[in-house]
């Protein structure tokens, strides 16, 4: 019975503490960046997600930025109509998810990691310019965070360098290249 | 096999999942949610989600008018800092000015016009519309009991000039600015030379010597990014600066040399130095203008030889004698007088004391001393020489309508009240917080609050050119707030005196073409720190698309000449007999810092870097040196009684060393949100200033 009962709680603590924790909810938009930075539309990551010349990181694009070849739909699918009617015409902001979305009180500049560290982007978000429509985004049920701050291995051990952006993976990091910083650096 | 389960089945079942439990992510990963979680509790506000954006501004919580870059998510601001390279606040913003965006979100914030019914604790605030207001107010005007003022605290703006013309409209109308004025020097210059619709300003990046007598150079004076940059950690400086105050105020420690004063002895100092220059070295300087009245005023300062005025100003004549041939040598040098933005304004005659030395000195008109301005477009022949509310009678306004915008420098109430008419005076103040002037006023109606409109930002106190910008908006407009120039037009409207009510927007635009129509000087855009001649451009709207970007509008310089004629006014500096303070005993000294002296005008989130910090003593402790608190038996942070005949308010004690013996200093501003206001102790005197007041400390 001792067996049973170990055996009991691993299967509840690996399978189904999971499915419990964490939510999940659909992007508003089936976005295919594979499409839009593949060999049809062959955009770079910065067309949208604007680095200014300080290299700081502008945030998600607005509607404006997709009204801009969006203006009228591109074909006839269900998204693109969606895009145009129900957020560029009405100039409304998609409610999207934030996979990468940390707490308010951490303060990460891409500036000195993209423009200064040279960091690319797959580094920390991985291969996602490549996807075909956004992931499903898993909502922690306790926090309010994506499962990727976590990562998706409930034991928290990565098997890709973009997997889980939590503070050890920072100072891990940090630590790696010979970086030493204090609380202020990164809690404002 | 058995097929029912024992008690000790169900202990090894309940022990065996217990230790698998430990083996699971559960408890570590639970663990780590639930602090998580503990930082996004409901009442804790969520930073906005959305595009990040950079804008351009200017920073309005005070004439300083630092430029500001904007970091925006959506339409909501989060960030603010200087620009860099900007030609008027050289990078700077300071730290109450950093945390402007908040202040529309101020839990002081008003949301409606109100009347104040009653006084005191028995006051009842009743909300009313903003008809109503302007009915009331114009019922005042129409009564035709004493006078009616307009108290402007940022003259110089497109605003300034239309209340000027519709304080002219009214009988006993009045156009009045506060009585801590920056530019006291400048304006008592003007008077002096005869020319009052002269701009004159400092040239302070060409001088040589700077005797600053209380003004905070270094502590927010005039645009503070100019000062900050020429004077501040920079010890191989070519310009020898040298402050007289009577306390070690932060601007004195990082002066070269701080002449320690008396408090109230500085007109004795000032007039000590002229005696030097005059009597013991004549002709080491010399002056091209005429003086007028230089018989009357050799009379003067004959008496205040440095050993005779050394019981009022308490300085050996030795270093007056220092500080006197440092001017009498150095190729250009200003001399300039200010207020304490907690102390208030110097006494009007010792203002004249220290502007008379630049005439003296012949520092008028010259590079590196003080130069005239271009007019600016618009302006000419506008006077600005504009009477302060010191001049204006006692007990003699029946209606004072306060304008919103701030000279960061504390106004007390009693120095208001006086001027009201007894029982019948009413005051209106516009304003976006209810503020310690607000608190006491009949009517208040809320104004935009700081990046919610379109402001202009004029010259800056002291420039050395005329300048023009635009504070754009950065918030969008709160529905329940009142344009203050439209309301105070509606006023008049109502009193019955017909015109058409402006647009703020109207009053910057005329001042836009005035600026293009004279084709003079550049446009400097911080957003690609890029500048262009406004003769460049052939189309008004090409100029208002640049000052729209927040760019701003620098005059070219003019071409200096020597005033011929001057007078030192002598006649207002044989007015007084001896020393200002007569009584012995423990003197309170009320100080502050420029934009720090109201909690309605700073944001409550920047407590640790403003109100809390040890290098900005915070209100509610009274400095006493050591020797002053032994005789009074009080020892450090002991709560005790500060009395004056005013009232009494509990304070903290700080011993310091650098206090002055007998002196009690205490630092301007409210304790607390709804606290008193040490300003509430001082005494205002006949001549509208606050620097002393007897005093006594006792143990609580």
């Amino acid at each position: 019975m001792f067996g049973s009962g170990l055996a009991l709680a691993l299967f509840a603590g690996w399978y189904g503490f999971p499915r419990i924790l964490y939510r999940s909810e659909t992007q508003p938009l089936q976005f295919s960046h594979a499409v839009h930075a593949g060999e049809k539309a062959g955009m770079a990551c910065g067309d949208c997600h604007v680095l200014d010349a300080a290299g700081r990181f502008h945030g998600i694009p607005g509607t404006a930025k997709c009204a801009e070849c969006h203006s009228a739909p591109l074909g006839d699918s269900k998204e693109e109509k969606m895009l145009v009617d129900d957020y560029v015409t009405p100039s409304k902001e998609l409610p999207w998810r934030v996979y990468s979305r940390q707490p308010d009180n951490a303060y990460f500049p891409h500036a000195a990691h993209v423009a200064l560290a040279k960091i690319p982007c797959a580094e920390c978000h991985g291969p996602y310019g490549q996807s075909e429509a956004p992931r499903v985004y898993e909502v922690n049920r306790i926090t309010g965070y994506s499962r990727d701050i976590w990562g998706p291995n409930i034991s928290g051990i990565a098997s890709h360098p973009w997997e889980g952006m939590k503070m050890d993976r920072c100072v891990t990091c940090h630590a790696t290249h010979g970086r030493r910083d204090g609380c202020i650096d990164c809690h404002k | 096999m058995p097929t029912h389960l024992t008690r000790r089945d169900i202990l090894k079942l309940v022990g065996g999942s217990a230790v698998g439990f430990f083996f699971t992510p559960v408890p570590w990963k639970l663990l780590d949610d639930t602090s998580i979680w503990t930082q996004n509790w409901s009442k804790i506000p969520p930073l906005p989600r959305g595009e990040r954006t950079t804008r351009y501004s200017a920073c309005t919580l005070c004439p300083g008018g630092c430029a500001v870059r904007a970091q925006l998510v959506g339409p909501m601001p989060y960030s603010l800092r200087g620009v860099s390279g900007h030609p008027v606040s050289r990078g700077f913003l300071c730290a109450v000015g950093l945390a402007g965006h908040h202040m529309a979100f101020h839990p002081l914030r008003l949301a409606s016009p109100v009347r104040v019914d009653g006084a005191g604790d028995e006051a009842k605030v009743v909300p009313i519309s903003a008809d109503a207001a302007m009915r009331m107010a114009a019922a005042k005007i129409r009564e035709g009991n004493g006078s009616v003022a307009l108290l402007d605290c940022q003259p110089g703006r497109a605003v300034s000039a239309y209340y000027e013309d519709l304080a002219r409209m009214i009988e006993n109308g009045l156009y009045v600015t506060a009585a801590s004025r920056e530019d006291s020097t400048l304006q008592a210059l003007r008077s002096m030379i005869g020319e009052e619709s002269a701009p004159l300003g400092f040239d302070f990046e060409n001088t040589s010597m700077i005797l600053s007598f209380g003004a905070p150079l270094l502590d927010g004076w005039g645009s503070p990014g100019r000062l900050e940059r020429l004077l501040k950690g920079k010890p191989d400086r070519s310009v020898r600066f040298v402050q007289v105050e009577h306390r070690q105020s932060r601007t004195a420690l990082q002066a070269d040399l701080w002449v320690p004063v008396n408090p109230g002895g500085e007109r004795a100092l000032a007039l000590s130095i002229a005696h030097v220059l005059l009597m013991e070295r004549p002709g080491r300087r010399t002056s091209a203008t005429t003086i007028a009245d230089m018989a009357s005023y050799k009379e003067t300062v004959a008496r205040y030889t440095p050993e005779a005025a050394r019981a009022e100003s308490g300085i050996e004549p030795a270093l007056v004698r220092q500080v006197a041939e440092e001017l009498s040598i150095a190729p250009a040098s200003i001399v300039l007088s200010g207020p304490d933005a907690g102390g208030g304004p110097m006494e009007r005659d010792t203002e004249y004391a220290v502007a008379g030395l630049n005439l003296l000195l012949g520092n008028v008109g010259k590079k590196g001393g003080v130069v005239f301005l271009h007019e600016m477009p618009g302006t000419a022949g506008r006077s600005h020489v504009v009477r302060d509310i010191r001049d204006v009678p006692d007990h003699s306004l029946n209606l004072l309508i306060i304008d919103p915008a701030s000279s960061g420098y504390a106004v007390p109430w009693k120095s208001l009240e006086r001027k009201l008419c007894p029982g019948t005076g009413m005051v209106v103040s516009l304003a976006a917080t209810m503020d310690e002037i607000a608190a006491h006023a009949d009517i208040v109606v809320p104004a935009p609050a700081p990046y919610e409109s379109l402001q202009d930002v004029p010259t800056q106190t002291g420039a050395s050119a005329a300048t023009f910008g635009l504070s754009t908006p950065l918030l969008p407009a709160d529905k329940r707030s009142v344009d203050p120039a439209s309301f105070v037009a509606g006023v008049i409207r109502l009193a019955g005196f017909p015109l058409p009510v402006p647009q703020c927007d109207d009053l910057l635009k005329e001042r836009g073409r005035m600026i293009h129509a004279e084709r003079r000087g550049t446009i400097y855009q911080p957003a690609d720190g890029s500048t262009v001649r406004v003769a460049e451009l052939a189309q008004f709207d090409e100029l208002w698309t640049k000052l729209a970007g927040a760019g701003v509008w620098v005059d070219d310089p003019k071409e200096q000449h020597e005033p011929a004629e001057a007078s030192l006014g002598a006649s207002m500096l044989q007015s007084r007999g001896g020393p200002r303070r007569a009584d012995p005993g423990l003197l309170l000294i009320p100080y502050g810092y420029k934009r720090a002296v109201s909690g309605a005008a700073i944001s409550p989130i920047l407590s640790k870097l403003s109100q809390e910090s040890a290098l900005r003593p915070g209100a509610g402790t009274v400095a006493l040196h050591p020797v002053t608190a032994a005789l009074s038996g009080v020892v450090d942070a002991e709560c005790v009684l500060l009395d004056t005949t005013n009232g009494t308010m509990k304070l903290a004690v700080r011993i310091d060393r650098s206090v002055r013996p007998g002196v009690a200093e205490a630092v301007a501003g409210p304790i607390g949100r709804h606290g008193a206001d040490i300003m509430d102790l001082c005494d205002v005197r006949e001549d509208g200033t606050w620097r002393m007041t007897n005093a006594n400390v006792r143990k609580a």
